[in-house]
């Protein structure tokens, strides 16, 4: 029998569900797992092993009775370390944080107990989400499984990490200006920007207000629509979220053709300082979604340089509002970068901060009209540049760290200000032996468009089925 | 746009925030490159216009 914590997680879900394995045996294998690869990757931050233990016990029993199975029954999962559960330890990557467990549970998290899930652990993330690569001065920096050298992107380091080493069948972080799509991308896997409004954030650590999403990070696309299906639709906990119906996300992932579908690859801003190696599997990519039958044309976008600096001053000054407090009294316990970051707000007033504000529905209407005018998705990559290395990322606060951190997360950003949904997908290794990826990215809450995108281009080009091996 | 020390009294004085020349320096770029970002953005009038229309659009724009 092969490992079952290589296995997918719907392939899991399934194997539990039909008594081929148990939930016990599945968690067992994935705690071996973890022992192993933690001091290589340190992509956990706590494991919960006990907790996980008395979980997958009850799930077993609740099978054998023959009691309703959830859809995600007895697989283990461990999430960004800011996802709150009553009594656990949630540390949000931070030293501020080191201690706290929170005194009530994450609509997100109380979505994946009903849907059988067994918690694993909270996973290592930049500290307080901020930061697009994954370092984190209190934690340890996380390290890419398929060449620990590199960076795992981040702010879900640790979803990224954990996933691609097969240590967790998925993971759930969160995507402020590219925190899921990032890491997803630096780490081989699936990770799905959702639309803003679509899964509740009761619950999660704050960081923007406006721009914070969450979503899931995976292997395969159907494991992604699997899990969105479990966490997406309304909350009356959170205000801001949606009453639309989600619709049956792994449905749309059956197709293994893309006829009728238009993918309009953006003739400015994405492509425009790209690295050689990456345009070329941008454009492999492209090849086989048009022999999938998809229609591939450049289209002209607004340009998304100027959300940029309209999404910089939003998180600017949500960010320095929800750590006032913090900042105020004990800035010496942030990393260096974080606080330069979020200490920006202090200095923006808040008139020009609401103008940002005021600016997004039109800017909104602006892009969604022009640019899919021609198309229904649009083709970037994740990352325009191979993946780094954590020691050349490693500046701190030093000049030029600001740049650096716009370099990064050029390709996503601009979806959070603009409120897209948007997917992100391996399409291959670069010569360091790390992934590549595309985003494909859609109208409003449309997730199942980009899912049957994804999966037909999965099922053409697989990379899901090769994991990264431990280094000697 | 306000100088250095002006920045360092209104991060200490006003927001409460103990930063130093660096900080300030900093915080006048971020400062400037909004003023900037407007200035290219903000039509003649805001009027009419409000945050939560955001949510708005994007569920009409879904629909259309």
């Amino acid at each position: 029998m092969t490992d079952p914590a290589l296995w997918t997680l719907t392939e899991a879900a399934d194997a539990v569900a039909k008594g081929e394995i148990t939930s016990r045996g599945l968690t067992e294998a994935c705690l071996e797992r973890i022992y192993a690869w933690q001091p290589v990757v340190n992509c956990f931050i706590h494991v919960e092993a006990d907790l996980a233990l008395q979980m997958v016990d009850a799930a077993d029993v609740a099978r054998t009775r023959g009691e309703a199975l959830g859809p995600l029954h007895g697989v283990p999962l461990a999430h960004k370390d800011m996802f709150y559960r009553k009594g656990v330890l949630s540390t949000c990557g931070s030293k501020i944080r080191r201690d706290f467990r929170p005194e009530f549970t994450a609509t997100v998290m109380e979505r994946m107990d009903a849907a059988g899930a067994v918690y694993l652990g909270g996973l290592n993330m930049s500290e307080f989400a901020l930061g697009p690569t994954g370092h984190n001065d209190h934690w340890g920096h996380c390290r890419n499984p398929w060449n620990p050298e590199h960076i795992t992107g981040g702010s879900s380091s640790g979803s990224g990490s954990a996933t691609a080493a097969r240590l967790s069948f998925g993971a759930l972080g969160s995507d402020t200006g590219g925190s899921v799509r990032l890491p997803a991308g630096a780490n081989g896997l699936v990770g799905m920007k959702i639309t803003s409004g679509l899964v509740s954030r009761h619950g999660c650590m704050g960081l923007s207000f406006t721009h914070d999403t969450i979503g899931p990070l995976t292997r395969t696309v159907r494991d992604n629509a699997r899990l969105l299906g479990v966490i997406a639709g309304y909350d009356p906990n959170d205000a801001t979220s949606s009453r639309r119906t989600a619709p049956d996300y792994e449905a749309a992932c059956a197709g293994d053709h893309l006829k009728g579908l238009r993918i309009g690859v953006p003739e400015t801003y994405f492509r425009t300082d790209v690295d050689p190696e990456v345009a070329a599997h941008m454009d492999e990519s492209l090849r086989v979604l048009a022999e999938l039958g998809a229609e591939v044309k450049a289209v002209a976008i607004p340009d998304p340089a100027a959300n940029i600096d309209l999404a910089n001053i939003i998180t600017a000054c949500e960010g320095a509002t929800l750590h006032g407090h913090w900042l105020r009294t004990r800035p010496q316990d942030y990393g260096a970068q974080p606080r330069a970051r979020l200490e920006a707000g202090f200095a923006i007033s808040a008139t020009d901060y609401l103008t940002a504000l005021q600016l997004r529905p039109r800017i909104i209407r602006e892009f969604v009209d022009q640019a899919f005018a021609e198309c229904d998705v649009l083709h970037a990559p994740t990352f325009d540049a191979p993946i780094p290395r954590i020691e050349e990322t490693a500046i701190g606060d030093r000049q030029g760290f600001a740049a650096m951190l716009a370099r990064t997360s050029h390709c996503t950003r601009p979806m959070n200000y603009l409120g897209l949904p948007a997917l992100s997908i391996p399409t291959g290794f670069d010569s360091n032996g790390c992934p590549t990826s595309m985003q494909l990215i859609g109208k409003p809450f449309a997730e199942a468009t980009l899912y049957k995108a994804g999966a037909a281009y999965e099922g053409a080009a697989p990379f899901a089925d090769k994991a990264p091996t431990l280094p000697a | 746009m306000i100088d250095r020390d002006q920045m360092q009294a209104w991060l200490n004085d006003v927001q409460g925030y103990p930063g130093g020349p660096e900080t300030a320096d900093r915080a006048l770029r971020v400062a400037s490159r909004t003023k900037q970002a407007l200035a290219e953005l903000v039509p003649d009038t805001m009027f009419d216009t409000e945050p939560a229309q955001s949510q708005a659009v994007l569920e009409k724009l879904a629909d259309d």
